[in-house]
């Protein structure tokens, strides 16, 4: 059958999985997309938003290197906020209300019109493999699916279970089909299977809310979109509102606690701690007088409101009363319940860089069944899983980020190195290259190695190269000393008594002057864009403390470019604690500096690992 | 491992010097110099076991002694071969030399027990150790490399981590959930590093305590001729060491000496004393003495208490207090009647009385106070300098908190979390294996 043969298969059509089968479609690899249902295709199961702190910058990455997410979000989005504008550029992420039924409907039909790539809706129930490769995929029907890859992005699908008090019901989330039977062939394939739990708030009539007790929050005009590829500015549509739990919150959840599915014991996996549930908030902070609750619109096609801060396992009868103690909500009717769900994850210990499965050639995981959650976390991990899969494919090597290129890098590092132990979500603070991993220069980071593995089209890869040669050029032209009238002039544009004696346009700037006037007052810089000028404006007042990072960097690197070699025998490697060798032999690191991030790996291990390699060198 | 070998006794006229060799060719080296009595070749001996023979090389040779410690049983877990042969400087650099042309390498500084380490025979904590340990002259430089290899040092600077973490991770917070706190993370902060910065100056402040607790105290001793400045020496380190006679200016050279008084090396100089046969060596003999004195941690100086004090040693003293040195005046011969008026430690180095008070005093006029066990004393240069970019870091942190935005401040902090990192073993980094190493005597 050789309609029944392609290069690759992706099982799963999640944020993850529709960003592996775009990647490897479009590098030219006839690929098959298997979804449970394609009603399911890119659906948004909790938040209504893409983005947010550090997730945003994974979205302007993933669209650098020429994946979907940041298009697919400024077409559907509601509204658009730059967050943190009060702190230092590197940390103001994008945060997007987006319409997730026109998200769905829109990414669906990308997926459609994409060459290269089928969409079928189907169960996979084995993978099979040959001499330790993979050769197909197996489906609940019987019937087989021929390909060297498999892409396995199953979400929070794989034996879910929703659970609202002690009503348990195996299904997927929001009245999905769960999938039951890969996870017996991926334990098959040498696989650590292990359960996570994370949950959803209810969905409530947004003609029951009374918005004069909310504040109304509005989203930002002018922010630039996420995608390099969206012209002008996203058009606010539909406001968010901000409202509080009250006393009688507090109550309700207190004097129903031994109902919480979380707190009787009935629910064992591991919850994510940085989402907690309404009633985790309420019994670890006990002494907080009150949580603030975000109503945000679920789409324009719909009156269902979400509500963001309030997610629970509680019974429904519970539920009805917490949501109705809070203000404005008072009159509140449910229309779908909050609920708990519970799935099968793997150890992604058992993954390379470069997502594939260590021991099965041809095997690649992403998104949720690693152990991570977020839409834009998976997104990510489907871009890179999809790129590795078609340079496997093409026989080129892997495409691995590195910790101070991308949050992408930090993020599959922070997996296949560390593993973790809860649903694992993006963060600042987990990229120690912070200052320089910045949104705004996400293009400038990733956009050639996307235009390299053949995903960064000619449209793109001319902005970009636009972009870079305006950053270029102006960089070059805020080191020139400026006339005394051009300084002058900068000075009574931003009101501030001037300064004598030359100046630099970057001095000005270092000197607390607004980046835009100074473009404005400069003759040299009128024709920088705004967008630049504010770009160049942040490497300025970053520049010392990214030379400190940078100093830290290259400190690191030292360990980064020390490679381990694959046969190296930890587990009789003299001087090694037994924690260390375990693990070390489990994870096998490409280098000391990874080797250095494991978890039960000590410093004093990894002076043993150097003394090691300074003696095999020898 | 290519062979190194190295004299791993002081250099001295010592009764044996050992020369030690370890690596791959160690056996094939040892059996090329050395015979044995009783066997055709060393290693046909049994390993761990002294044989008695015959050394030849370098044009010498000589009965001696040796053993070879057959890998991985060795304190280097190579082949290690020892020759003990009699003492005597250029008999054991010939013998070293003679290792060198077998095909051995002169060892560098610390190698044998680098190699201990990269062959796994020993940790990097007790590396640190066994460095400062080999080092110790006084128990109090011992117990204070116990204290460390122990961690009791590091658990004040694991507090200042701990505290340090708590602010980092608030910030940190308020920066990943910008909409769902209130940030007052900079004011906590504020607070934090005013803290780290105060307990960061009070441990550097110990560290020169910590210098005389690990290196012992410099003590010249200085004084006019026949004042009995080398039976101050000899009742001082309960030696004959310094010829005593009564000729004035028998003591032309300086002499050393380590000796311990509570517990701290005291290292002594007995100095030449000052001729006051004519002005211009009068003046020659002072300049020589405050440079020795200035040399020096503390100064004792000797008077003659059966004598009325003189005009010269009147201008040492004055020049000496001005040099602006810590001054223990000494007053000699207190067995014989009293002429001299100088105020200081009464004491006579033929009956030893004040001997005793001479030794308390130096120390403690060296220490600001008592080192007890308890006390968290820096030590090792390494730490020192850890601790100075830890402060250097919290300094720039405190600074730039209200005018840089957290995530730059963080920066700093995270950087003065690194450094203390590398007392407490939080952080790896290469070049505090290669300091360590850097550290190491020959030998062990």
């Amino acid at each position: 059958m050789k309609n029944k043969s392609y290069d690759a298969i992706v099982i799963g059509g999640g944020h993850a999985g529709v960003e592996a089968a775009l990647a490897l479609a479009r590098t030219g690899h006839r690929t098959l997309m298997m979804t449970l249902t394609p009603d399911a295709i890119a659906y948004m199961a909790c938040n209504p938003a893409i983005g947010g702190t550090a997730k945003g910058h994974l979205v302007r990455e993933v669209d650098a290197l020429g994946g979907q997410i940041g298009i697919n979000a400024d077409a559907t989005a509601l509204q658009i906020r730059m967050l943190n504008t009060g702190k230092g550029e590197a940390v103001q992420s994008l945060r997007a209300q987006a319409d997730k039924i026109a998200y769905h409907m829109n990414m669906k039909r990308t997926l459609e019109t994409q060459d290269n790539l089928d969409i079928l809706q189907s169960e996979a129930s084995e993978i099979l493999t040959s001499g330790g490769s993979v050769c197909g995929v197996k489906t609940v029907l019987g019937d087989t699916y021929f390909s060297p890859v498999a892409v396995v992005a199953t979400g929070v699908y794989l034996n879910a279970n929703i659970v609202i008090g002690d009503w348990v019901q195996k299904t997927g989330p929001s009245g999905f089909a769960a999938a039951t039977e890969l996870t017996q062939s991926l334990i098959d394939l040498g696989l650590s299977v292990r359960r996570f739990k994370t949950g959803t708030p209810a969905r409530v009539d947004g003609k029951t809310l009374d918005y004069s007790k909310m504040s109304v929050q509005e989203g930002q005009e002018e922010i630039y979109p996420f995608s390099f590829m969206t012209d002008g500015y996203i058009k606010n549509v539909m406001p968010c509102y901000l409202t509080y739990t009250t006393a009688d919150t507090k109550k309700i959840i207190t004097d129903n606690i031994h109902r919480s599915p979380l707190y009787n014991g009935s629910i064992k996996s591991t919850g994510p701690r940085y989402c907690p549930s309404i009633e985790d908030k309420i019994m670890r902070f006990a002494d907080k007088e009150r949580h603030q609750i975000f109503i945000e619109p679920e789409s324009a096609y719909t009156d269902e409101m979400y509500v963001q801060g309030m997610s629970s396992s509680l019974p429904f009868d519970v539920q009805e009363q917490m949501y109705r103690s809070v203000e404005g909500m008072e009159r509140v009717r449910i229309v779908r319940y909050a609920y708990a769900i519970e799935y099968d994850c793997i150890d992604s210990t058992a993954l390379s860089a470069d997502l594939s499965v260590k021991g099965v050639k041809g095997l690649y995981a992403c998104g949720q069944i690693n152990g991570s959650s977020g839409y834009e976390e998976a997104a990510a991990q489907g871009l890179m899983a999809g790129i590795n899969a078609a340079n496997y494919l093409a026989g080129t090597s892997p495409l691995v980020l590195g910790r101070d290129e991308a949050y992408a890098g930090v993020l599959i590092d922070d997996l296949v190195t560390k593993g973790t132990n809860e649903p694992y979500r993006m963060m600042t603070a987990r990229a120690e290259h912070r200052l320089h991993l910045r949104q705004d220069n996400a293009d400038m980071r990733l956009t050639q190695k996307g235009r390299d593995v053949g995903l960064v089209d000619d449209k793109r890869y001319d902005r970009y190269l636009k972009r870079k040669s305006e950053l270029d050029t102006y960089r070059e032209k805020l080191k020139d000393n400026l006339s005394i009238g051009e300084i002058r002039a900068c000075y009574a544009a931003a009101g501030i008594p001037a300064t004598d004696g030359a100046a630099t346009a970057e001095i000005l700037i270092k000197r607390g002057l607004p980046a835009q006037v100074v473009r404005q007052h400069v003759a040299s810089l009128n024709g920088c864009s705004a967008r630049a000028m504010a770009e160049l404006a942040t490497e300025c007042r970053y520049e010392g403390y990214l030379k400190k990072q940078q100093a830290a960097i290259e400190q690191e690197k030292k360990l980064e470019h020390r490679a381990l070699p694959d046969d190296i025998d930890y587990i009789n490697m003299h001087g090694l604690r037994l924690e260390a060798r375990q693990k070390l032999d489990k994870i096998k690191p490409i280098n000391l500096g990874q080797a250095s991030r494991i978890s039960g790996v000590s410093p004093a291990d990894i002076t043993v690992l150097m003394a090691y390699l300074s003696v095999r060198s020898k | 491992m290519d062979t190194i070998a190295a004299i791993s006794t002081p250099l001295g006229s010592g009764a044996v010097g050992i020369v030690r060799l370890s690596g791959d060719k160690a056996l094939e080296i040892v059996d090329m110099l050395f015979r044995p009595y009783k066997a055709s070749k060393l290693t046909d001996a049994a390993s761990n076991t002294m044989c008695l023979g015959e050394l030849s090389c370098s044009g010498i040779s000589d009965r001696c002694l040796a053993v070879y410690f057959a890998a991985p049983n060795s304190y280097t877990g190579e082949n290690v071969a020892e020759l003990h042969c009699h003492g005597g400087v250029s008999l054991v650099k010939r013998v070293l030399d003679g290792c060198v042309r077998a095909g051995a390498r002169a060892a560098e500084r610390g190698e044998f027990t680098k190699r201990a380490f990269l062959n796994g025979k020993l940790a990097l904590s007790d590396a640190e150790g066994v460095a400062d340990m080999i080092n110790a002259d006084s128990a109090a430089a011992i117990n204070a490399g116990y204290r460390l290899a122990t961690g009791r040092t590091s658990t004040v600077v694991k507090e200042m981590q701990a505290k340090l973490l708590d602010s980092i991770s608030y910030m940190e917070a308020s920066l990943d959930y910008p909409e769902e706190m209130e940030d007052e993370s900079k004011q906590d902060a504020i607070h934090t590093l005013r803290a780290c910065a105060d307990k960061l100056t009070a441990l550097l402040a110990t560290c020169n305590t910590g210098r005389y607790v690990k290196d012992g105290i410099k003590v010249a001793i200085i004084g006019s001729t026949n004042v009995g400045k080398s039976s101050l020496f000899n009742a001082l380190t309960q030696s004959d060491r310094a010829i005593v006679t009564d000729i004035a200016g028998t003591t032309r050279d300086s002499i050393d000496e380590v000796i311990e008084a509570e517990g701290i090396a005291l290292r002594l100089i007995d100095t030449a004393g000052i001729r006051d046969s004519d002005d211009k060596v009068e003046s020659a003999g002072i300049e020589r003495s405050r440079r020795l004195a200035s040399g020096s941690d503390l100064v004792l100086f000797v008077t003659d208490a059966s004598r009325e004090i003189t005009i010269e040693e009147e201008e040492l003293l004055r020049q000496l207090n001005d040099g602006k040195k810590r001054i223990i005046t000494v007053v000699n011969k207190c067995d014989l009647p009293r002429k001299n008026a100088l105020k200081g430690i009464e004491i006579s180095a033929k009956t030893l009385q004040g001997i005793d008070s001479v030794k308390k005093a130096a120390v403690d006029a060296v220490l600001d106070s008592n080192i007890d066990a308890g006390a968290e004393v820096i030590t090792s240069q390494r730490h020192k300098d850890a601790l100075e970019r830890a402060a250097g870091s919290i300094a720039s942190a405190i600074d730039n908190l209200n005018c840089a935005p957290s995530e730059c401040t963080l920066l700093d902090m995270r950087a003065a979390y690194r450094a203390l990192g590398e007392i407490t073993g939080d952080t790896a980094d290469e070049k505090i294996i290669d300091n360590i190493f850097q550290k190491f005597c020959l030998g062990k």
